[in-house]
């Protein structure tokens, strides 16, 4: 049952993948272009998942859908692992009053609802960015927001593991024979620790895959006729009573991917029995 | 409380204040530095009339000015004005919404206690069997349940499908039924997971093997000498779990229409209505900070360990 399951979420994981940065391409016409004889039809053999109000086929918005949720997961975990990295491996370091102060800072932004956090911060950046095209706009303060505000767990973790592990032997021989601080860092202290970082840095892509669509579910994200699956769900709670299937293919889509994330990163974790 | 306890809640006030003043500042600063005011809309306004407006609303001094004022107005317990709609105070606003989400929370958290600590003990009672998998299987599944996707759901189907439960804005006790559902499936599932891992951890310990020895049943065993040990983590995991849901009651709020403190921020955040922002930003803070202090304070009254370490 548990390698079936596995083995389902990998497929699922695969299969989106390939659909929506390879396959969305031959379909894109159809996620775009507006047909005015065939708006809210029903999911049908030609719409697998029927047709939006302005005519446009959801299985092809869905997947453009994709790209935007996809690279913001991907993106922001990355992101969030290298400033969590950087901010505890400096604290774990340097121990004494200034990992006291970086980690009383921790502290303060851990106890505000992260919700907070991502909403003003995407909101201040959406307002400070330069650039010409809302496009840009949305995905760079997108991923500003949720990646600002999510690595301070990784860096609790990293900084109790580098001062764990700066204390064994094989760093006092490093230290004796003239290693700088960011050469044992990088050579001897972060390998020890990487199986764990990288499961959280892995278990942080649903959660920023989430936090893309409450963000623009609430118009503070992506905005049409951008799409992304926070936008989808969105345009399908204003017809949910007479057109349930605009929201819950999208959202469905959105489930499925977050759980397969979840069942494929606990497959990883190091199992306690 | 002895001596060393009294000097550890000093010390704790005294980091809850810092904190507190920290995110006063921070805040403030982080939406005043923003280009673009809540009067910049207003093409037709007269340059007079904005001269006056800024005026009134402070925003025309200096930035250092303006934190002095406004940090001296927070200790008076003034949060300022709505910019949008002036007729309302911030702490108004608070006030108003708060039932609502206090209440929807609550319950909330009841539900998951209540809920994760059956699942848990029952899993780990009936180890093994059918019922622990499926326990294991239904929390990945309620772990990675969206609430944008479960909500809906259910407001589809109990609310339009078979048109059973009311959907919107918390009217009586059956109107609180499909929030806290959508609100508790992603927390309970969470919680699961730490206490099972903590029961397991306890279970492998020397006095549950005693506890068996001297000829305990497995219930007596599980109820009288594994639960108790096992509350721990549940007290160190009690602020996150607070963080959580009431991070995700802004989406639920949202969804089900309550007039609570989540509508009134996200209507703010559309609004750019800077005071409200601050205002319910530094509520939330203050609410969590206070809150992990007290859950802090508990732990090491009732883990003497603790208070030795520190």
């Amino acid at each position: 049952m548990k390698k079936f399951t596995l083995a389902f979420a990998i497929t699922v994981l695969v299969v989106e993948t390939l659909a929506v940065f390879i396959f969305s391409f031959f379909l894109s016409e159809n996620g775009v272009e507006q047909n005015v004889e065939a708006i809210l039809l029903p999911p049908s053999f030609s719409h697998w998942f029927g047709t939006d109000s302005l005519g446009r086929d959801l299985f092809a918005r869905v997947l453009m859908g994709g790209q935007v949720s996809l690279v913001v997961g991907l993106v922001c975990s990355v992101l969030t692992f290298l400033v969590g990295f950087t901010y505890g491996a400096l604290a774990g370091g340097l121990e004494g009053w200034a990992d006291r102060v970086l980690m009383r800072l921790c502290d303060i932004l851990l106890s505000i609802p992260s919700f907070i956090l991502v909403a003003v911060l995407c909101l201040s950046v959406q307002v400070v960015l330069p650039f010409e095209s809302s496009y840009w706009i949305s995905f760079v303060s997108l991923c500003v927001g949720i990646s600002a505000t999510h690595w301070m767990t990784l860096a609790r973790v990293t900084r109790g593991m580098v001062m764990e592990i700066k204390r064994r032997p094989f760093i006092e021989a490093a230290v004796a024979i003239g290693g700088s601080p960011s050469h044992i860092l990088i050579r001897h202290i972060a390998p020890n620790m990487m199986s764990t970082l990288l499961v959280m840095v892995a278990l942080q892509i649903p959660t920023n895959i989430l936090y893309e669509s409450f963000m623009s579910f609430i118009g503070l994200g992506m905005q049409p006729p951008y799409t992304s699956w926070g936008i989808l769900v969105k345009e399908g709670w204003n017809t949910l009573s007479s057109y349930p299937h605009l929201l819950l293919y999208p959202s469905s889509v959105l489930f499925l991917t977050v759980w397969s994330f979840h069942v494929v990163i606990d497959s990883l974790r190091p199992t306690r029995h | 409380m002895n001596h060393s306890s009294w000097q550890h809640v000093a010390k704790k006030l005294f980091e809850l204040l810092t904190s507190l003043g920290f995110l006063a500042t921070l805040t403030f600063f982080l939406l005043r530095l923003l280009p673009g005011g809540p009067f910049d809309d207003d093409a037709a306004l007269n340059p007079l009339v904005r001269e006056r407006l800024q005026d009134h609303w402070g925003t025309s001094q200096n930035f250092l000015m303006q934190v002095l004022n406004y940090l001296a107005a927070l200790v008076r317990g003034d949060l300022g004005i709505s910019m949008i709609r002036p007729d309302r105070t911030v702490t108004d606003i608070i006030s108003q919404g708060l039932a609502k989400t206090f209440l929807l929370n609550s319950l909330a958290l009841i539900v998951v206690v209540f809920g994760a600590f059956a699942l848990a003990t029952g899993a780990i009672y009936w180890r093994g069997t059918w019922f622990e998998k499926s326990v294991d299987q239904l929390m990945v599944v309620l772990l990675s349940l969206p609430s944008l996707f479960w909500g809906p759901l259910l407001i589809y189907l109990f609310g339009f499908y078979w048109d059973i439960l009311p959907v919107a804005l918390l009217e009586g006790p059956q109107y609180y039924i499909l929030p806290v559902l959508t609100l508790s499936a992603r927390p309970i599932a969470s919680l699961v997971r730490l206490l099972k891992g903590s029961l397991e951890e306890n279970l492998a310990q020397d006095y549950v093997r005693t506890a068996k020895a001297k000829g305990l049943g497995a219930g007596a065993v599980l109820f009288k000498h594994i639960l108790r040990n096992s509350w721990m983590p549940f007290l160190s995991y009690a602020g996150p779990l607070l963080v959580g849901l009431l991070s995700g009651s802004f989406l639920v709020e949202m969804l089900f229409a309550v007039p609570g403190l989540g509508s009134e921020f996200i209507q703010a955040l559309n609004d750019r209505d800077y005071t409200v922002i601050v205002g319910l930003t530094l509520f939330y803070g203050s609410l969590l900070m206070t809150a992990n202090m007290l859950f802090d304070l508990l732990m090491r009254q009732a883990d003497p360990r603790l208070r030795e370490q520190a």
